[in-house]
């Protein structure tokens, strides 16, 4: 039997529920501190190119409660218009890229997964087409409790 | 078939439309351990994570991950791809400790 | 003027009535029903416990049940040639820890795979903690989900019980907490970035994102007690086994969740 999942389903973790929740006006990105500057890492992967917003679209939690475990997808805007690869940063985790993906036909640009954000950042995904261009979306993620730093608290136990 | 030293749950359907999405889901056991971690001993843990994920199917590779410590521990991936002809779906990984995986299914392709 | 006897005893009935439903009401609101830990997750790792394919506990169980159908190296039988199906030993899992008649002990699940694996498949148990035990006692427990923990405890364990509970209310440690300081009187409130839950047993072993992997009871007795700076117990320990015995009273009719996810 065929497995008739939507995609969206398979984009939100085999049948997880993304939630997006709605940040209250006071707590717009504007009054969100400075997340982390990505354009010394944009540099080394993709040169003297800066990407523009759009192309992709990221879908992730606004605010999580915990940095260990965030369930994240991304995927080209246009079906017409296929990116050849997705990338994935992190700007204030110790190692701001994350994921690197390439695909190729019959491949669909999209992949979901789960990644560690070890504070409040703005998780970025960027697309790259064959002709060169280079877009991004970007998410404000509100980390309760971060991957990297917090955890060592009494982990080591067994 | 394959070489299975990391344990995964590979969800792919066996028979799919021609043209239709094909999703596979994968949850892959491994420590992703950051490097970042400190031990009993007060130093760090060593890193020790997967480093690349494929996919190949219609004898090429339709799919390359190259995967870095943020992506979470035990992770979860969801791929998708168009359904052309019947033939084997291959995943294959490996970590930075020489440990990897190859698994292949049979995708059945109905008109 | 007083109302016809007839009128009265109806009155008194209706009294009587009400004042049984007041007292049960408000006895039952004051007792508070426990509650799981999965009550305290935020939506998205609800999801992920739920999830039948992406929960990582599930890897684990999987282990367990390869491990449940392979023969040992002695020549023994598997798990399954005597037992079954996992799940046939479904109902035994929620009423433990129990009270062992003939050892005079309490036995838990990890000490009863064990046992058995020594007596019975004449090999070396798995060490506590190991991939392998993680693996069996998750598949076990995964096998018996939605059972209700169990009340029932042997008369000749309320000793046992008894002791569990001092332990569960003796404050220890460099924090001089006892469980009961965080469990009972803190429940709900916020640790840093974190819930505070009700301690309760029913998910384990969890998934959890702490430790990165899956952790039984006596692992999570450990982290507590080293959390507030006490001299963790070893995993298998007296002690242990009487707050487990306890744990299990005190949340009895909370469904087996096995493996939970929990932060």
């Amino acid at each position: 039997m065929a497995e008739r999942l939507t995609r969206r389903q398979v984009l939100a973790g085999g049948g997880s529920a993304l939630t997006l929740t709605v940040l209250p006006r006071a707590l717009s990105a504007a009054t969100v501190p400075e997340t982390g500057d990505l354009r010394s890492v944009f540099k080394t992967h993709f040169g003297d190119q800066m990407p523009t917003p759009g192309g992709v679209r990221l879908d992730v939690s606004r605010l999580v409660e915990s940095g260990l475990s965030v369930a994240v997808s991304v995927r080209g805007d246009d079906p017409q218009d296929p990116p050849e690869a997705l990338y994935l940063f992190m700007p204030r985790n110790p190692e701001p890229w994350g994921l690197e993906a390439h695909f190729q036909p019959p491949a669909l640009p999209e992949l979901a997964t789960r990644i560690r954000l070890s504070a409040t950042q703005n998780l970025t995904a960027v697309g790259r087409w064959a002709d060169g261009r280079l877009g991004l979306d970007s998410v404000t993620v509100l980390v309760t409790r971060g991957a990297c730093i917090d955890e060592n608290y009494g982990q080591w136990v067994r | 078939m394959g070489t299975l030293s990391l344990p995964v749950r590979l969800a792919l359907p066996t028979e799919a439309p021609a043209g239709s999405v094909v999703s596979l889901r994968l949850l892959l056991q491994h420590p992703m351990e950051t490097g970042y971690r400190i031990g009993e001993d007060g130093a760090r843990i060593p890193r020790h994570i997967l480093t690349a994920l494929r996919v190949s199917y219609g004898g090429r590779v339709i799919a390359a991950l190259t995967l870095r410590p943020a992506i979470a521990a035990n992770p979860y991936f969801a791929l998708s791809f168009i359904a052309e002809q019947t033939g084997p779906v291959t995943l294959e990984a490996e970590d930075d400790r020489g440990a990897t995986l190859t698994e292949t299914r049979t995708l059945t392709v109905v008109p | 003027m007083f109302p016809s006897t007839h009128a009265r005893r109806f009155l008194e009935r209706c009294l009587a009535l009400g004042l049984v439903l007041f007292l049960v009401l408000g006895l039952s609101l004051s007792a508070g029903a426990a509650q799981s830990g999965l009550a305290y997750l935020g939506e998205e790792l609800k999801a992920l416990q739920a999830d039948p394919f992406a929960n990582p506990g599930l890897l684990w169980v999987d282990r367990g049940t390869a491990l449940w159908q392979a023969a040992p190296a002695s020549g023994a039988p598997a798990c399954a040639s005597c037992h079954g199906a996992p799940e046939s030993l479904r109902e035994v899992i929620p009423t433990l820890p129990r009270w062992n008649d003939a050892t005079q002990r309490l036995e838990n699940l990890e000490g009863l795979i064990r046992q058995c694996q020594s007596e019975h498949q004449h090999q070396a148990p798995a060490p506590y903690e190991s991939e392998a035990l993680l693996a069996l006692t998750t598949r076990l427990a995964h096998g018996a989900r939605g059972l209700p923990l169990s009340a029932a405890v042997a008369p000749e364990a309320a000793p046992a019980l008894a002791r569990g509970e001092a332990f569960f209310r003796e404050r220890r440690g460099q924090l001089g907490l006892s469980c009961a300081d965080c469990h009972e009187r803190y429940k709900g409130a916020r640790l840093r970035g974190d819930r505070v839950s009700e301690g309760m047993i029913n998910g384990f072993p969890i998934y959890r994102l702490t430790w990165q992997t899956l952790g039984s009871r006596h692992r999570m007795f450990r982290w507590c007690n080293e959390a507030v700076r006490a001299e963790p117990y070893p995993f298998g320990a007296e002690p242990y086994l009487e707050l487990e015995l306890f744990l299990r009273h005190r949340g009895s009719g909370l469904p087996l969740e096995t493996p939970a996810v929990r932060r």
